[in-house]
């Protein structure tokens, strides 16, 4: 199966405020994600942050966006997605962040992410009221 | 005969389409449904009609099919057990949040 890394314009701008030696490091953990997502894709879990996911999606889909440590220091906002038709992985590199600045980025790129695809406010009044 | 791939509408989009896509519109639907179900297409994984490609960002195999390029009517669709499922209709008013991506690289990254 292939990989195809998506660069965003967003990430190759956070890219451009690290050292040449933190963007060496974040190159070799971005392949070494990618190589543990290929080999078997519930593994990205173990290098990821458990993040609290903001938004309730429409019933049946489950975000892919991932954000993970890079270093002590530095996290990678991600979607990691298997492409079963054209037989490949996905990656989608987003943003490239201080650790303390990740959750607020987090929380932004969701929004814009799954503006589509969020519950609309009636239906998420509706799932409350079921449960 | 071309062989066939498949596509289950159990959510009644083809119905759905009929009340709801502009009737000059109904043949570029039978132009997409007929490129998705053309083992041809995904036997060599390219799809010139829809454009066809997995929306980012969502676990499940889900794809996007254009209907019309110009008016952004489309398809989405699920891939599960080599099985496509029509799962809704968009309306090209509807229009899916860009992300920019700037380049894109196979195999390995580097900056």
């Amino acid at each position: 199966m292939e990989v195809e890394f998506q660069v965003t314009s967003r990430f190759e701008k956070d890219m451009e405020q690290f050292s040449p030696r933190d963007q060496e490091i974040i190159e070799n953990k971005i392949n070494f994600f990618a190589r543990a997502f290929e080999e078997n894709p519930a593994a990205i879990h173990v290098y990821s942050h458990k993040i609290h996911f903001p938004f309730l999606l429409k019933p049946g889909l489950t975000p892919s966006l991932q954000v993970l440590k890079v270093s002590k220091d530095i996290r990678l906002i991600a979607t990691f997605d298997s492409d079963p038709i054209f037989d490949q992985v996905i990656i989608t590199l987003l943003a490239c962040v201080r650790h303390d600045q990740y959750e607020r980025e987090f929380l932004k790129i969701a929004e814009q992410l799954y503006e589509q695809v969020l519950l609309n406010e009636n239906q998420e009044d509706e799932a409350h009221d079921e449960n | 005969m071309t062989k066939i791939k498949a596509i289950l509408d159990e959510y009644g989009i083809i119905n759905k389409a009929a009340k709801d896509l502009p009737k000059d519109l109904w043949d570029s639907l039978i132009l997409a449904l007929a490129e998705l179900e053309d083992n041809e297409c995904h036997r060599t994984g390219t799809f010139p009609v829809t454009r066809l490609h997995k929306i980012r960002g969502i676990k499940e195999a889900i794809y996007r099919a254009d209907i019309d390029k110009i008016s952004g009517w489309r398809l989405h669709l699920q891939y599960i057990d080599k099985i496509l499922h029509l799962k809704d209709i968009i309306c090209g008013d509807d229009h899916d949040r860009v992300i920019e991506v700037v380049k894109s690289k196979r195999g390995r990254y580097e900056k």
